[in-house]
């Protein structure tokens, strides 16, 4: 099975609103600043559900935020 | 058959030691992924370091308690075995109050990847009590061969044996599940 990566433009989006910490982020998306981090690092995809929550937060679509790479 | 003993401890431990290389240091030094900042701890996180903790402190405490009585012998004595009960009992109920702190839902919430993490945990466990019910087969079988029968201490040492095994097996599983996640960056 190919194997694919999803990219994100998080830690952009943070800084691009007023420098929104990684906690406060965290809090607004209702995950850990862990989960945070792991995503910042393209280490965990994250659920349908986060990532809409993260898009909300960014009043962006999904697909401005993260973006499929596959790695064939 | 009192020479098997240390072939069979031999063995064991030699599994053990070749599962441990090939799931964690070869594994490991091929898919180690760097560059990762020091990561904050999670709720859960501190939770299974602390159900680690109460874990080990209790299983010590019993063990000190059965090996300065004996281990066939310390049943027979009414005060012995009363402190014993007291202390899995009580052992387990402090755990059991960790783990349903964190399971509450007005709790600082778990999110998506901690539940994930949490409910790998299981198979952890479930691998530690069948380790240790190896253990005991194995002991006792080779102990007891020639009388035939084992005495009936060794039914209440099973069981408490597995629920040692219960409660460090959680945590072990949520510690391993959040140092798999950092390593191989999987959930």
């Amino acid at each position: 099975m190919p194997k694919a990566k999803i990219r994100n433009n998080l830690r952009q989006l943070r800084f691009e609103h007023n420098e929104m910490t990684q906690q406060a982020l965290a809090d607004a998306a209702e995950c850990t600043r862990q989960t945070v981090i792991m995503l910042e690092h393209e280490r965990y995809v994250p659920s349908l559900a986060l990532a809409f929550r993260i898009a909300e937060i960014f009043d962006r679509r999904v697909d401005d935020i993260f973006a499929y790479e596959n790695e064939e | 058959m009192t020479f098997l003993h240390p072939i069979i401890a031999l063995i064991v431990v030699a599994l053990l030691a070749i599962t441990i290389y090939l799931r964690f240091i070869r594994t490991s030094a091929n898919s180690r992924i760097d560059g990762l900042p020091k990561l904050p701890m999670t709720l859960l996180q501190k939770r299974a370091w602390l159900g680690l903790a109460i874990g080990i402190a209790v299983s010590a405490a019993v063990v000190l308690l059965i090996l300065s009585q004996g281990l066939t012998q310390f049943y027979d004595d009414d005060g012995t075995r009363h402190i014993f009960y007291g202390l899995l009992g009580a052992g387990g109920l402090l755990w059991l109050l960790v783990y349903l702190l964190t399971r509450r839902p007005t709790a600082n919430p778990l999110d998506e990847r901690d539940r994930a993490i949490l409910a790998h945990a299981p198979a952890f466990q479930s691998g530690l009590i069948l380790i240790s019910l190896g253990f005991w087969m194995i002991g006792l079988t080779e102990s007891y061969r020639d009388e035939g029968s084992i005495p009936i201490v060794f039914a209440s040492l099973i069981f408490w044996s597995g629920w040692m095994m219960h409660m460090l097996g959680l945590s072990l599983g949520v510690i391993y599940g959040y140092w798999r996640a950092r390593t191989y960056a999987e959930s």
